[in-house]
This record gives C-alpha cells, sequence and structure tokens, in this order.
C-alpha cells in the first residue's frame, strides 16, 4: 500500500481530519518509514514537546505503529496507512451503523472513533452518550420508524418514566450489540505493532522454546510457520462477540419487517399493518427475554474497544453485493437476498484470507458459511410478498396471484403468518428458494446452492462477486472512456484471451477502422496491451504476429492509483477552495456566529455558505464515491 | 458391340458418365473400364478416348491418389467456352476452377502456371471479360488480388460471413439484426405482468426500471422467470424470427446468428443459459426499446454530459488529458486545475 | 501491409495508418495547451445516503477538530521571539489580534491530551511516551510498585491484570485542568472557549513533558496514588518543580 499516491492520500486525510501537527508527523514516518524518536525530532523539526504530545494522540488514534526492539530497546515508529486510509470511510461506516443499528449506535460508534479506542469505563462517564435530551427523542422516533429490538427497555423511557435510571442500559446493551455484530473489537497490544513487526516477534519467542530448538531444517520451518500463525491469531484476537450471539444471529440484530425493507415507502407500508405490527411488538420482547436475558449484564467496564475496520469492510462489500443485485432484481428478492448475506456477514470476519488481492485466474473460490434453507425461511419477514415476482414456469397458463396475496392483504392472513412464518406452509421455504435460485443466474451468480449434511443451504462465491465487482468498475471507465464499442472488444479478450486483430474482428464483429482506432486509443491509456510474436528470428515486422491483450490486474492496480491521486486532488481542490474563501469560513466559524447563523449573516453570506457546503459535499462525495472503487479493487 | 471409332466411344463414354453419376465424381480408370463400354478392357483404347475428350475439354484430367490417373466430367456448356480459350488461358481457368469457392491469388495462379506476369495478366483479363471468373475481396487478406469463377458465390472463409458486404463489415446491417435479436430475446425472457398501479407504487421506487408506468394508471410490469425456467428462446428460434421478420434480404443462418449472439453477449445485453443453449435478455423490453430509441441522439449530444456510473468516470481526474502531469506545486496542479469549476458548476448549478 | 500504401506526399511510410492521429486533434506543431479542452464529466448529485456519510464525515471531522488532539503548527504572531523566522513572517494585517478576534476559533498547537484517561498505559512505548501521558510518570521508575525493568515485550502478563493495575493508576475525573502554558495576548477575556488556548510554548521547547503544572494538577483532583512513588519525585525530573 506504500505507493506515492497512497502516502499521499493518507498525508492528506490525516490533516483534514487532525491538523498539521499530525500530518507533518505523519509525512515524515512515511518518508522515512520506521524512524526511533531522536531521528524523527531531526527529521520532522518539531519541537520536543509537540512531537511527544503529538506522537502520543496519534497512538491514541492508531495512526502511528510502535515498536520497541528487543535488543536494543530502541522503540521505532511507522505510520499506520492502514488506519489513516479508514478516517475516510467514518461517513459511510456511521451511516451502515445507523442504518442498521439506530442512531444512538451510530453516536457510540462515532464517539469511539473519536477517542481512537476507549474503555468501556470512560464511555460511561461521557456526556454526549447520556441518553437525555435529545437523544431520547430520536429513540423515540426510532422506535416508530425504525423498530430497533435494542430500545425495548428504552421504550419505557419513550413512554415518559424517568430516564435517569435508564442510562446505562442504552449504553451497555448498545455497546453489545456492537460488539456482538463484530463491529467493535478488543485492542490488544499487538495492535500497536505493525503486522511485520508482530509476525517477526512471534517468531523469535517461538524459535527460544526448547522443543523447537532440537528440530531442523524444514521441519523447523514448518513448525515456527504453524506456530506463529497460531500465536498470531491469539495475539492480534480481539473477537467480543463470544457469548453474544444466539442462534447464529447477534444480539439486537435488526430483525427486519416490511416490505421493501429500509427503504422509504416501507414506512408508509408499515401504518397500513399498525395492528399486526403491536402484535409483533409483543412477540418480539418475548423472543428477547428469552434470549436476551442477560440483557441487564453490563459490559465489562475495563475493556479497551476500538473500531474493527476489518469486519466493516465484509459489511460494507455484502452491500455492494445488494447494490449489484438491485439493478435488476425485484425487492422481494432483494429482500431474501438482504437475509442471506445478513447470515453470512455474522459469520465472516475479514473479506479475505490473504493480505493481497490474488492475482486474476490464481485465485481460488471462497465460499461464504453456508445458510440453510430453513433458517433463511424463517428470517425472512413473513409478511413480504414472494410469489408476484417470479414468472410462471409456463407461459401458456396464466398466473394466479391471488391465493398468495390474500395473505397478507387481510389482517387474518397476517395474523396467521406471524409464528415467524410457520404456519404459513410448507411452500415458504420453497419460495425463498426460488428467489435465490434467481440470484444464482447468470451473469452474476450472486448466491450458489449446496447441500450440508442433507440440508439444502445457500452461500456467496466471494472470490467470484469480488472479481465480478472489480471487473465491472473497470469495464465502466472503458465505457465512459473509449464507449461500448470498446466495451465489447475488451470483454472479448477477457474471455478470449490473447487474439489477433482478424479473429478479434471475427468476434467483435467490428469494422476493422473502428476496431483499431479503439484498440490504439485504448493502449495509449493503458487498458489493453500487444504482444509480438515474431515467426523468424529477423523480427521483421510483415513476419510478426501481433495478440492483443487485457491484464485486468495489471490495470487493476495502475487504477488503484490512479483513484488514490484523484481522491489527493479532490481534497487538494477542496483545501484550495475553502482557502479561497477563508476569511468568509472563518467568519462563519467564530464562536458567536455558529449556531446564530441567520442572526449575524447577510442574505448574500448565507447563500454562500450553502453553496459552500453543497460544494464541499461534493467534493468529499466524490472522495467516498472514489473510495468505493478502491474499497472494491484492494479491500474486498 | 459397336466397334465404332474412338470418337464415338468415347462420347458414349461421355454421355455415360453424365448420365450416371454425379458432376463432380471423380472416375478413376476402373470406374470407367466399369462401365462395360470398352471391348475387352482396352486400356490403350480407353486412354485414347480419355485423351480425345480432354481435348475437347468434355474431362479435366486430374490427378487422384497415389498419383493415379482421374478424370472430372465437364458440363457441355463449360466445355464449349473452354475450347474457345487459348491454352494459356485455359491453364488459368483450370487454377482458377481448382481452387472452388475460396478463391485464388493471383501470385499463387502465376506460381502454380509458370505464365509470364504479362500473360497472366492478359489471360486473366480476357476471362473476366468473357465474365467466366470474377475478382473477389477476401477480408481475411484485402490487399489480395483473388479471383474465383464467376458462377461461384464466395466461402465464407472468404467473405467473412454474412456480416460482410463486398469483404467490408456492415455495421448497419449487423445493427439492425442485433436489435431486432434484442428485442425478440426480451420479450420472451421477461413474464408481463400487469398488476394494479395502487399495489405496485412502493415497487416502483425501488425497482430500477423493472416496472414501467403506462398511461391510464395501470402498470406493466416485468418479472423474471423462475430458475430452470425452459422457455427462453433457442438459437433455431431466433433464427426462424429474424429470418421470418423481412430485416433481412438474405436467408441468414445458425451460425451466422450465433456468432451474433455472441457478439451481443460480449455487449452484456444477452447472457447464454446451459452453454447457450437459450438466451436470456439483460434487460426487459421496455428498457430494450428505451435504449434503442436514446441510442442515435446519444451519440451527438447526449455523450457530452452522459450520466456516468462510478467514481473514476465521473471525477474531473477521471478522464483528465493532463492527469499524470498533475502534481501539487507544479504548473498542472489540484489549485491551478481549470476543469474542477466547471465540474463543481456543472454538478451543482452555480 | 500497411508499407505499400504509402507511395506519394512526403510522408513517411505508413504514416497515414499512424494509430494514434486524432481526427480532431490540433496539429501537432502547435504548442501543447496545459490544460487541454475537455468536456469535463457531469457528477451524479448526491444520492440521500451518500449525502447522509458525507454529513457524518464531516461531523465527525469536526468532531475532531473541536476535540483535543487537532493542532497546528505555530503560525506567526507578534508574540514571536524577536528575530525568529516566525517574527519575519509575521502579517501585520491580519495577524495582529483584534476585538472581533475574541470569538476567533482557537487553534492549539500542542495536542491537550488530559482531558481523558490513558487506560492501558502499555499501549504506549514506556521510554518515549508514558511521561508525556501521564506526567507524574518518572523513567526507571515504578508505577504502582510495579517495575517495568528493562525490555519485556517477550514476557506478557496477562492482559487483564496489567489492565486493571493501570486502570487504578490512572482512573482520575475529568477535570477541567486549565491549561498550564501562558496564556497569549488574549488573555484576559473570559470566554467559554478559554478551554481551548492559544498556548505559546517557546520556553518549554527543549523540555519535555513541560507543559504541565504538577501543583495544579494535583489540587485539581484527588490523586489515587498520590503517595505511591510520585511525590518524592527527585529521580530524573529536572522539570518537574515542586
Amino acid at each position: 500500500m506504500t505507493s506515492q499516491y497512497a502516502a499521499e492520500l493518507c498525508t492528506l486525510l490525516v490533516d483534514d481530519n487532525f491538523g498539521e501537527l499530525f500530518a507533518t508527523i505523519f509525512a515524515t514516518l512515511i518518508q522515512y518509514d520506521r524512524l526511533t524518536l531522536p531521528r524523527l525530532r531531526a527529521y520532522s523539526r518539531l519541537p520536543d514537546n509537540q512531537l511527544h504530545h503529538g506522537l502520543a494522540a496519534m497512538i491514541q488514534q492508531h495512526l502511528v505503529y510502535h515498536y520497541t526492539s528487543y535488543e536494543e530497546g530502541l522503540t521505532y515508529y511507522e505510520p499506520n496507512l492502514q488506519s489513516a486510509y479508514s478516517l475516510v470511510r467514518s461517513g459511510k461506516i456511521l451511516e451502515l451503523i445507523e442504518d442498521r443499528l439506530g442512531k444512538y449506535a451510530a453516536t457510540l460508534m462515532s464517539t469511539i472513533m473519536f477517542l481512537g479506542h476507549a474503555q468501556v469505563s470512560y464511555l460511561e462517564t461521557l456526556p454526549e452518550l447520556q441518553p437525555q435530551q435529545t437523544v431520547t427523542t430520536e429513540e423515540d422516533e426510532q422506535l416508530d420508524e425504525d423498530h430497533e429490538p435494542k430500545p425495548e427497555v428504552n421504550g419505557i423511557n419513550g413512554e415518559g418514566e424517568d430516564p435517569l435510571p435508564q442510562q446505562p442500559f442504552l449504553l451497555h446493551p448498545t455497546l453489545k450489540v456492537l460488539a456482538a455484530h463484530g463491529y467493535i473489537h478488543r485492542v490488544r497490544e499487538a495492535h500497536f505493532q505493525s503486522y511485520a513487526d508482530n509476525v517477526l516477534d512471534c517468531e523469535r519467542q517461538i524459535k527460544a522454546r526448547p522443543h523447537v530448538k532440537q528440530l531442523k531444517g524444514k521441519k523447523l520451518e514448518e513448525k515456527v510457520l504453524e506456530l506463529t500463525a497460531e500465536m498470531l491469531r491469539e495475539r492480534l484476537d480481539g473477537d467480543l462477540t463470544r457469548g453474544l450471539m444466539f442462534n447464529g444471529v447477534p444480539r439486537g440484530a435488526k430483525r427486519r419487517r416490511g416490505a421493501g425493507g429500509t427503504d422509504g415507502p416501507n414506512k408508509k407500508a408499515r401504518v397500513d399493518y399498525a395492528v399486526d405490527d403491536d402484535e409483533e411488538e409483543e412477540e418480539e420482547n418475548e423472543w428477547s427475554d428469552d434470549e436476551m436475558g442477560g440483557d441487564t449484564v453490563p459490559m465489562d467496564a475495563g475493556i479497551t474497544v476500538r473500531v474493527n475496520y476489518e469486519k466493516l469492510d465484509v459489511a460494507l462489500r455484502n452491500r455492494r453485493f445488494l447494490d449489484l443485485a438491485e439493478q435488476d432484481c425485484s425487492p422481494a428478492t432483494i429482500e431474501v437476498y438482504d437475509n442471506l448475506l445478513r447470515r453470512i456477514e455474522y459469520q465472516t470476519k475479514e473479506c479475505r484470507d490473504s493480505a493481497e488481492i490474488p492475482r486474476e485466474g490464481e485465485e481460488g473460490e471462497q465460499y461464504s458459511a453456508p445458510v440453510s434453507l430453513a433458517v433463511l425461511a424463517e428470517d425472512v419477514d413473513p409478511l413480504l410478498d414472494l410469489t408476484g415476482s417470479i414468472g410462471p414456469m409456463e407461459v401458456s397458463q396464466p398466473v394466479n396471484k391471488r391465493g398468495k396475496r390474500l395473505l397478507d392483504d387481510d389482517t387474518n392472513g397476517a395474523d396467521h403468518n406471524e409464528s415467524n412464518g410457520v404456519s404459513s406452509g410448507a411452500n415458504r421455504p420453497y419460495e425463498v428458494d426460488q428467489h435465490l435460485s434467481l440470484l444464482a443466474q447468470p451473469p452474476l451468480n450472486l448466491t450458489s446452492k449446496r447441500m450440508v449434511h442433507g440440508l439444502i443451504s445457500w452461500t456467496v462465491e466471494f472470490r467470484h462477486l469480488a472479481r465480478k465487482l472489480r471487473h465491472l468498475e473497470l469495464e465502466r471507465m472503458i465505457e465512459a472512456r473509449y464507449g461500448d464499442v470498446a466495451l465489447r472488444v475488451v470483454r472479448v479478450l477477457h474471455a478470449k484471451g490473447k487474439l489477433d486483430e482478424k479473429r478479434l474482428q471475427e468476434i467483435s464483429l467490428l469494422p476493422f477502422k473502428d476496431l483499431r482506432q479503439v484498440l490504439a486509443s485504448m493502449q495509449s491509456g493503458g487498458f489493453v496491451d500487444l504482444q509480438e510474436v515474431p515467426r523468424d528470428a529477423q523480427r521483421q515486422p510483415s513476419r510478426t504476429i501481433y495478440l492483443w491483450f487485457y491484464d485486468p490486474d495489471r490495470i487493476r492496480s495502475s487504477i488503484l492509483e490512479d483513484t488514490y491521486k484523484a481522491m489527493s486532488r479532490c481534497l487538494q481542490r477542496l483545501r484550495f477552495e475553502r482557502s479561497r474563501l477563508k476569511e468568509f469560513l472563518e467568519k462563519t466559524e467564530r464562536s458567536d456566529v455558529k449556531g446564530n447563523e441567520e442572526r449575524y449573516l447577510s442574505e448574500a453570506e448565507l447563500t454562500l455558505l450553502d453553496q459552500w457546503r453543497a460544494k464541499e459535499a461534493l467534493l468529499l462525495g466524490e472522495v467516498a464515491r472514489l473510495d468505493e472503487m478502491v474499497a472494491v479493487m484492494r479491500d474486498y | 458391340m459397336a466397334g465404332g471409332s474412338p470418337n464415338e466411344l468415347a462420347s458414349q463414354i461421355y454421355d455415360a458418365c453424365v448420365k450416371d453419376f454425379p458432376t463432380d465424381k471423380l472416375f478413376y480408370q476402373q470406374d470407367l473400364l466399369g462401365l462395360g463400354l470398352v471391348p475387352k478392357g482396352d486400356v490403350s483404347l480407353l486412354l485414347r478416348c480419355t485423351q480425345l475428350l480432354v481435348d475437347q475439354k468434355l474431362f479435366r484430367l486430374l490427378q487422384g491418389k497415389n498419383d493415379r490417373l482421374a478424370w472430372k466430367i465437364i458440363s457441355r456448356e463449360d466445355a464449349e467456352k473452354l475450347q474457345n480459350l487459348s491454352p494459356d488461358e485455359s491453364l488459368v481457368y483450370n487454377v482458377i476452377h481448382s481452387t472452388g469457392r475460396s478463391g485464388i491469388w493471383v501470385r499463387a495462379i502465376g506460381n502454380r502456371t509458370n505464365l509470364h506476369k504479362s500473360i497472366l495478366d492478359r489471360c486473366l483479363k480476357s476471362l473476366e471479360g468473357k465474365n467466366y471468373i470474377k475478382s473477389v475481396h477476401n477480408v481475411k487478406f484485402p490487399s489480395r488480388k483473388m479471383y474465383m469463377l464467376a458462377g461461384l458465390a464466395p466461402s465464407e472463409d472468404v467473405t467473412g460471413g454474412a456480416w460482410f458486404t463486398d469483404g467490408v463489415l456492415d455495421g448497419n446491417f449487423i445493427n439492425t439484426v442485433a436489435g431486432y435479436i434484442e428485442y425478440t430475446v426480451s420479450r420472451k425472457s421477461w413474464y408481463e405482468a400487469s398488476v394494479d398501479a395502487g399495489r405496485s407504487a412502493k415497487r416502483m421506487k425501488t425497482a430500477n426500471g423493472v416496472a414501467v408506468k403506462q398511461e391510464g394508471g395501470t402498470i406493466k410490469e416485468f418479472v423474471p422467470f423462475p430458475a430452470g425456467y425452459q422457455g427462453y428462446p433457442t438459437v433455431a428460434v431466433i433464427t426462424a424470427e429474424v429470418n421470418g421478420s423481412g430485416i433481412t434480404p438474405v436467408r441468414l443462418g445458425e451460425e451466422s446468428i450465433t456468432q451474433l449472439l455472441e457478439m451481443l453477449c460480449y455487449d452484456n445485453k444477452l447472457v447464454p443459459l446451459n452453454n447457450g443453449e437459450y438466451y436470456k435478455s439483460v434487460r426487459n423490453p421496455e428498457a430494450v426499446k428505451m435504449r434503442q430509441s436514446r441510442k442515435p441522439v446519444g451519440d451527438e449530444t447526449e455523450t457530452v454530459d452522459l450520466l456516468v456510473q462510478n467514481g473514476m468516470t465521473e471525477a474531473p481526474c477521471g478522464s483528465c488529458p493532463v492527469f499524470k502531469l498533475c502534481a501539487p506545486g507544479g504548473a498542472v496542479s489540484p489549485e491551478s486545475c481549470e476543469y474542477f469549476d466547471p465540474w463543481l458548476e456543472k454538478a451543482l448549478g452555480f | 501491409m500497411s508499407r505499400f500504401g504509402a507511395k506519394k506526399g512526403k510522408k513517411l511510410p505508413g504514416a497515414e495508418f499512424t494509430w494514434d492521429a486524432d481526427p480532431n486533434g490540433e496539429p501537432d506543431t502547435a504548442p501543447t495547451p496545459l490544460f487541454p479542452k475537455f468536456t469535463v464529466p457531469r457528477a451524479r448529485p448526491l444520492n440521500p445516503r451518500e449525502q447522509l456519510q458525507v454529513d457524518l464525515y464531516r461531523q465527525l471531522r469536526e468532531q475532531f477538530h473541536d476535540g483535543p488532539y487537532y493542532s497546528v503548527l505555530k503560525g506567526a504572531s507578534s508574540s514571536s521571539k524577536k528575530g525568529s523566522a516566525q517574527r519575519a513572517s509575521f502579517d501585520p494585517f491580519h495577524g495582529m489580534p483584534s476585538y472581533s478576534g475574541r470569538y476567533q476559533k482557537k487553534k492549539r498547537d500542542i495536542p491537550y491530551l488530559r482531558g481523558r484517561p490513558y487506560a492501558v498505559m502499555k499501549f504506549f512505548p514506556r521510554d518515549d511516551l508514558w511521561q508525556t501521558i501521564e506526567p507524574n510518570f518518572k523513567p526507571g521508575q515504578s508505577l504502582d510498585g510495579w517495575v517495568p525493568q528493562g525490555a519485556r515485550t517477550g514476557v506478557k502478563r496477562g492482559f487483564e491484570v496489567d489492565e486493571e493495575e493501570e486502570e487504578d493508576a490512572v482512573k482520575r475525573p475529568k477535570g477541567e485542568d486549565e491549561e498550564a502554558g501562558e496564556e497569549d495576548l488574549l488573555d484576559g477575556d473570559e470566554d467559554p472557549e478559554e478551554e481551548i488556548v492559544d498556548d505559546n510554548f517557546e520556553e518549554d521547547e527543549d523540555e519535555m513533558g513541560g507543559d504541565y503544572n504538577a501543583e495544579q494538577y494535583f489540587d485539581g483532583g484527588d490523586d489515587e496514588f498520590g503517595d505511591d512513588g510520585f511525590g518524592d519525585g527527585g529521580g530524573g525530573g529536572d522539570e518537574d518543580t515542586y
């Protein structure tokens, strides 16, 4: 990851979030990679005081790794690019949390991000996490709109009873929910050392063990490798989900209802079903009482937690898969897919086994944990109409759409469905299966079916889909830059390998002129390459075969660099735009003006402020979109 | 036995051959003896007869398997033509004839006949003038001058298949047929359900383009068929549809259609199922129609502010011509960039 | 093949087939403009989800900016040391403190570490930074009777145990300790922003961890470890004065 543009970008992000001091230290560390304190002071030209405080704060924010070497006792500092990069994803993560677990959870997450890492006991003392004033009302809203199972404790709050005694109950259950989802994990000492340092450290310790010392040669290597992996896993393990999962579902996981999931329209729909909702509410309370009986047990106050970006990448990746499905699937299918992906997310710790994205064609398939159809059928909202969105097997026979729809149109039917969908008959699993089979269809193959212990189960081929996402991003760029003709050519080359012009023309059915033009411009853009295969030793052009090919790996890595660069440019431009308006923006940030903009600013100034905010939002939004591409090309 | 002259015998042999065998049959000595026309199996007599026939251009002498002599019959009309040719012309004609529908490169004729180039050119010119041969355009070797018999249709290797007109890919024709195929396949790939407006109102919002609003409040909704559905069109069905549609002046073979179908798959418009047994369309018929009607406009004006779809394509940097030169503090830098302002303006409208 | 085509004109053989000739391009001889014309793409407007993401990002960023860690490099101010480079670059028009400056957002130039407990000291490198985070720590001295002699990365003690010990050691009320550094010209005003102070640390530049006032610290809150080996901090503490 330590490429020029990645480094530039990370420094900019640090600067944008934490100011120049951090950025200076960070940039120096990036330039020299690994420095002791005296060296760092010399290179950064910072006064001791600033440097010490800066470094300490940066370690708190996980922006710097440190490692005290065993022999010399010297401490080395290294930049943590991964964490610095994660800053750009904070908005996305918080939005995800808010969407899944509600506003309070997002506030809590944001606080943890703000603190870098924090002890639970400290979180307890923070005023912004106390639920009184605004938070309570938000919770109320949430109860109406989102139906969190979590705030049922809080639900009582909303009904006007004394909120104060309930306070700790809001923080701790939410922390537990976050922990159960794996979105936060416990901080371990090893997290402060770079991965390489941890590996070396483990190896050294293992080699010092007497029974390992006796081994020699290959055996020794193997043993060390094995034990190192084990030790690393043990050291870096911050998993907090243990004991917080019930039947494979984290406590407090949102049980989704209503046809369209979280989308706007379904809120309206819910109003129609108000009656059932109440009943469901009760049912859910019951469910939680049974299984979350330990709710009142607070989180261990001594635990230090931080954000688990790896797990969040899994969640964000699943969301991308869902977006992919949304392009041509019906809402019901998407809802089913969402349920499958949720289940899978709970069982997936990270996006990949390997640190780097494997080369194209060299990566094996990696299937997600299988989820059995029966479980899924119960997960899927019993009110969701699964029949209307799939056509019949035979066209001639007219569809009987009535039969199923009756169930959710009238209340009696809904009552029937209520007991977790069990009573909706044996064909519920069959219907869910139908939707999943639909998703398994080419070209996307979003799911795949497997038999596990004789039970029908569904999985997702992670590598395949991650690859698909990557190709899609590249193809979009190619289409935008060179047109749909180019896209066809590239897809032919990708499917067939190396081709000469004639063969390429036959398959792509493009006139020579167009074909050459598009190949030439793509070649100068670096998207396709030409290989010369001379037929004799003279290598004469006339006796040479020219083969075109498309190498997605190479293109991916160069586009990734370009993406970093583009992100940097947007951020730099943003900074420049800000400096253009410096005087004005400083005025709006004045302590007396801020919050009272209406009173202190003129009409024109207010417009200017709005425009500035829109401008900033667009540039930041653009950076976030570019980050989406980075995620696809680097993380997923 | 009619112990007639060899001439008579020869014409008997010729008639028998024409009558009883297909025109492209290769006759060996035994075959001709087997006709039972040559008395006592007299080989030398037979050879005299065949030589006569060859002289009259009614037989063509060939070398068959194992260097044995063999003959083919030539129709009387052709023979008449050939009889009028000079020996050189005849030689050239035979060479061209031998390559059938693939045609032959002029230089190859020269090599085979050992004729001087000027003589060869004269022969070709006269043959072409008599309309015995024609020059053809080979897609594989566009720069080579090639000839074949006037009466033959060039093979697909030479023309490149149905999609070439005079050796040049016929883009318009391809697009017309491709568009038609996509729409046809699309109509058979989606189940059309009309739903009452109220119910699917909420669906409209989430399903991108799945539901299409129609006049009068009813909504035409396209839903996919279940997995394993057998009703998707096959190549045969599609070929029949195309040929029956009247958009193609010539009958297209399944091979040509398959070629086009594959192209459409590379265009991300169709998806092959079961290894190409069936084809399914990616978009529903309404979406296909919309895209196709938008197409001509899109070529000129719309590409300019085409709504593009990922971070890189829509950032000004994504397609910036001086992206490689751009560096903070340089002549081209994010601060001095002239593209950001119009970009912001375009997106925000101020 | 293409080489046979070029007989007329002075063009090099094959020049007319060149692949990079762009029919719309300017002639090769024209100087390349710094910013060639091109149609900038149009960005999609942010969808509500993206807008929310951006807002959350800005919110968190603002939190960071208002937080104790955000710090800028020292800008020029009229109080800079005479003759220093900073003094030279002082901007007499905008740099002078003004009345409205009292409302101006203050920027610190050094992260303020003391607003919160640092739960687990061993997360930080001992020799270099413990003193910074925990001013009462003296190198080479025991903390709570725990003697961390020598490099001890190899042997690790139970995570929980450490934590408990240090938790005790570090826990203290979240007192709004006054910043010990001298206040600058705007010293007088009693803004609610007082907490953020334009510090001038010139005097401290060469000292380690000198931005606190130990006495004030003890005054500020009840120290659970007051007697536990800190009070007698003679050791290496050339900077601590009691």
